[in-house]
């Protein structure tokens, strides 16, 4: 236990000590003298990179948060009965869960590698069949600019979608079958027994899956690392990415600390307004 | 099939046929969504010539197990394994020793610090790596525990611990005192209760511990990257990482001394062994997850 809280704490306070230090290993003999909000005044007024991958981390965490719900509700609202062959389908979704990220990373590099790619390939065969000319859709998804942080964001959400799936459909499970059917011979359809049945039922979870993935995907770091490195030019260049080549690339750990703690803060922040969010709710239904 | 149904004389129902066609777009969907995975698997398994083809072919051009065999030749590969595999066990004993005692005496011995003890490790299971990990070098390099497997073990547990605590502690707590009061009554010490009565009732959840402890070791980059120097170190992801380093980004994608079928194959032997153990105890796995997560 005490181990265990010199490990963690020690860490977390110690960042924030470094975060007000300019602490540069390249430059050994200067110290780590105290300065103040100097690091954070130099993030955020002197550095461009720092809005820029803040900008490219929320686009990945919003885009990836509302492809993993969307996605994963309609999954899982077509596992929760039972029909044949339902092993296999919900074997295959939570099959990417198991497969660690460098493995992910090097398959989906692959996957899409213009040429040599599966993608690029059935799309090009795709568009023959149709009658379009051979190429014309050939993308080079993560080696573009314009689509690699898109890219990163559906390689993600294929990553993270068998959690989604597991937490919702264990959430979905627990909804007593009565409902969704008195609601039904009501005369609902599908569609409003989604938004008047199921959907408030399962509030409470979708608020904790809210809080997790906001919380991994904004931190994510090997996936992106692996993918692009943040490139190309700085198009996929995410705050982790960035506290990392800081740290370990330039040395400038002062500052790499305070930009993690700036990423803490702003984590802290939003699970501070969703679990606020979630006691309201549960006072009201009280 | 619809025709024969059919000519039997049965009617469809509207419910039968949105059935029919949930189970088309389910599987449909699925077959896309596995598309990626039947793809390495094939290309672990053919000849380097059939994996560099430039045109759609989604069968099997060629079957071999060359890929792996060279894989398995190459010492360094082997040394890989070896480091993750200690690693990641050495993680989940650890991992699971801890957090059962630690949940166990949060759970069922209430202080003013129990709420604040279960919140605390759920931040610290939560807080990012990237935050942790300067501070920690600087740590373990100062104690000399850099590039060593006792330093990436205690790293690895600091997440592995917290979270398994958190989940233990609302599993913990849905069992009913009852059962371990009669134990306690009976004459069993409170270890013997745990060890008798709480442990074999609450294997679900220990089994996700334990699931959840040797992933987090088998899957991390980071922290493998940043605290290790020697290549006798690497694991499973930071060397492949170094074999595969001249292929991110380049246009015409050459995976150093290991062809592709090769590096394939690693990342197939790399996910094989989760995977299995994954579909294996799927059922627990649920069942531990939901008891936790959803009503912690």
């Amino acid at each position: 236990m005490a181990v265990l809280l010199l490990v963690f704490a020690y860490p977390v306070l110690r960042t924030f000590e470094m975060a007000f230090q300019s602490v540069n290993l390249t430059h050994p003999e200067d110290g780590t003298p105290f300065i103040g909000l100097g690091n954070y005044v130099w993030l955020v007024t002197r550095n461009d990179l720092f809005w820029l991958s803040l900008g490219n981390t929320v686009i990945l965490t919003v885009l990836t948060i509302a492809l993993e719900l969307g996605i994963g509700l309609v999954i899982a609202t077509m596992l929760v009965e039972p029909f044949p062959g339902l092993w296999l389908v919900r074997g295959i979704f939570f099959l990417p869960w198991a497969i660690p990220n460098i493995v992910v990373a090097w398959l989906m590099h692959m996957y899409l590698q213009p040429r040599y790619g599966l993608a690029n390939q059935i799309i090009a065969w795709a568009g023959n069949t149709v009658g379009l000319h051979h190429g014309l859709f050939l993308l080079d998804w993560l080696g573009n600019p314009a689509t690699a942080l898109v890219t990163v964001a559906l390689i993600s959400t294929w990553k993270g979608l068998p959690f989604v799936i597991l937490v919702l459909l264990a959430g979905l499970q627990s909804i007593p079958r009565d409902i969704g059917e008195a609601a039904r011979i009501d005369g609902a359809n599908a569609w409003q027994e989604l938004r008047y049945v199921t959907l408030p039922s399962l509030r409470r979870i979708i608020l904790v899956l809210l809080i997790f993935r906001i919380i991994s995907t904004f931190n994510t770091f090997d996936l992106v690392w692996l993918l692009t490195g943040g490139g190309p030019g700085n198009s996929t260049r995410v705050l982790a990415v960035e506290v990392f080549n800081r740290a370990f690339v330039s040395y400038q750990m002062g500052r790499a600390a305070s930009l993690t703690t700036l990423m803490f803060l702003f984590l802290g922040v939003m699970v501070f307004v969703l679990l606020s969010v979630q006691r309201d709710e549960s006072e009201r239904a009280a | 099939m619809i025709g024969a149904r059919a000519a039997r004389g049965r009617t469809w129902t509207p419910g039968q046929t949105r059935q029919t066609a949930k189970v088309v777009v389910a599987f449909a969907m699925a077959s896309l969504y596995f598309l990626p995975i039947y793809w390495m698997a094939k290309s672990s398994l053919e000849h380097e010539r059939d994996i560099r083809v430039t045109d759609l072919n989604l069968g099997v051009a060629s079957v071999t197990i060359e890929n792996y065999l060279t894989a398995l030749a190459n010492p360094q590969v082997r040394r890989w394994f070896f480091n993750s595999t200690f690693l990641a066990l050495c993680t989940m004993v650890i991992a699971v020793l801890v957090s059962t005692l630690a949940a166990y005496s949060i759970a069922r011995v209430p202080t003013r610090l129990t709420a604040f003890i279960g919140r605390f490790f759920l931040m610290a299971y939560i807080s990012p790596g990237v935050m942790v990990i300067i501070p920690l070098f600087v740590l373990l390099t100062n104690i000399g525990l850099q590039n060593t497997y006792r330093g990436l073990i205690i790293t690895y547990s600091s997440f592995a611990v917290p979270f398994g605590t958190w989940l233990l502690i609302s599993y913990f707590r849905s069992l009913p005192i009852e059962l371990e009061d009669a134990a306690l009554i009976d004459g069993c010490s409170r270890l013997g209760a745990l060890w008798r009565v709480v442990f074999p009732l609450s294997t679900p959840a220990i089994v996700t511990v334990a699931l959840f402890s040797f992933v987090l070791a088998w899957n991390d980059l980071l922290f493998a990257i940043v605290f290790t120097r020697t290549d006798a170190m690497q694991t499973l992801s930071s060397g492949l990482v170094a074999a595969t380093s001249s292929v991110v980004g380049s246009d015409n994608p050459a995976p150093g001394t290991l062809g592709f079928g090769a590096v394939f194959a690693i990342c197939m032997l790399i996910a094989l062994p989760v995977i299995a153990v994954f579909l294996a105890l799927q059922k627990w796995l649920v069942a531990g997850l939901s008891a936790g997560a959803i009503k912690g």
